[in-house]
């Protein structure tokens, strides 16, 4: 007996099945970079989404919702827009809004239910969602699942979209194997096998509460707490600034003093220092480092009870899942500390 | 563009237009770039953690 015929296709279900949505950030919370705009090929903005586009332009901006919005029974922080212009029909041409989900076996074999939140500034555009089963590096062909379509109107609607993914069964997991999860918003011809021949779109695309769960039905949006979303995007992004200051910000808020336990150098030539990352990370994390007043690839040295030095030259920066290692290459005076901001990425 | 350092220990390493060190590691996303980038017939120029 399933769900529905137990509690009605309404009802909540019961407490126990937390963390399944498998989308992370679905909510848009979070926004570690604090983007407002990017129009860039493979760019991440809100944590853990990205747009991968080509042809014309294709542009990812961070949206607020007014409290009181047009969502029923909600009361979101941010909403993603994604809006399409200036395409062509020709090969080689698409506009992609998407998620990796870690690991392959995700959902390997199971019934899925999609559900999410959307509306379009103008008409009645299509959004079509596929779910890539891609094998990674040295890994088995992907298997592409295309999962559905749906048509958008200028209100805020809710979607849902039930599918199977195809088990992995006799297939090779290499590196860096992922589900990646894709609303296709405008396509060429090359497109059409795997969209259902979406074409080439101008519109702007809005959407909120994206969910991808283990489920022949959609259940409601999980609200998870913010502290634990945050964490969850930490394992592929981490930054040392308050959560909304950008990278690159002259600020001491959140700096790393990066020679823990009061230990001091000693002299004018190389320190040694160590960041611990908040987060184990995916993989191994690429580097970049800031100087207090906002400079990139610098450190700051201080001469303790005297004077900082920021603009220091930094080497050796080598990131690892759990933290940084890296050195402050030269400066002058006598007792220092070396601190520093950083972004640590694992992104896929 | 990428550059890269060779320490005193002989390690080498990846920088990213002066700003984003790579680590060597199949999984990171920034790595598998730049090999792709390798693999177009680039090269990498030499970096001085002191010129910048």
């Amino acid at each position: 007996m399933g769900i529905t015929s137990v509690l009605g296709s309404s009802a909540l279900l019961p407490a126990g099945l937390g963390f399944r949505n498998a989308l992370i950030n679905g909510d848009f919370r979070v926004n570690q970079r604090v983007f407002s705009s990017t129009t860039n090929n493979g760019a991440y903005g809100f944590d853990r989404w990205r747009i991968d586009a080509s042809g014309g332009t294709t542009t990812y901006s961070a949206q607020t919702f007014t409290p009181g919005n047009a969502i029923s029974g909600q009361e979101p922080t941010n909403y993603a827009r994604v809006v399409t212009t200036g395409q062509s029909n020709t090969n080689g041409t698409y506009s992609l809004f998407r998620q990796p989900i870690e690991d392959v076996r995700t959902f390997a074999g199971q019934t899925v239910t999609v559900s999410f939140w959307a509306k379009a500034s103008s008409g009645t555009p299509k959004v079509s969602i596929e779910l890539e089963q891609n094998f990674g590096s040295g890994g088995s062909a992907s298997i592409i699942q295309y999962a559905g379509q749906v048509t958008l109107s200028t209100s805020w609607q809710k979607f849902t979209l039930t599918t199977i993914i195809p088990s992995i069964s006799g297939k090779t997991i290499g590196t860096n194997s992922h589900l990646l999860f894709t609303f296709i918003l405008s396509g060429g011809p090359d497109w059409n096998t795997r969209s259902s021949s979406i074409g080439i779109q101008s519109n702007t695309f809005d959407f909120w509460g994206v969910q991808l769960e283990q489920n022949y039905q959609a259940t409601p949006f999980e609200q998870r707490p913010f502290a634990v979303e945050l964490q969850l995007c930490q394992r592929y992004y981490e930054k040392s600034y308050d959560i909304g200051t950008a990278p690159g910000t002259a600020t001491d808020s959140g700096f790393i003093l990066a020679m823990p336990g009061g230990a001091q150098a000693s002299s004018s030539g190389i320190h040694d220092a160590y960041i611990n990352f908040k987060v184990t990370k995916r993989t191994a994390a690429s580097m970049t480092i800031y100087d207090n007043a906002g400079n990139s690839n610098k450190c700051r040295r201080t001469a303790v009870g005297s004077a900082n030095y920021d603009n220091q030259s930094i080497q050796d920066v080598s990131g690892y899942t759990n933290g940084c290692y890296f050195r402050s290459a030269t400066g002058s005076g006598s007792t220092h500390t070396v601190s520093c901001h950083y972004v640590a990425s694992a992104e896929f | 563009m990428y550059y890269v350092y060779t320490n005193w220990e002989n390690k080498q390493f990846i920088v990213k237009n002066f700003t984003t060190w790579i680590p060597v590691d199949p999984s990171n996303s920034d790595y598998q770039q730049y090999l792709s980038w390798i693999a177009e017939g680039n090269v990498p120029e030499e970096f001085d953690p002191n010129a910048n």
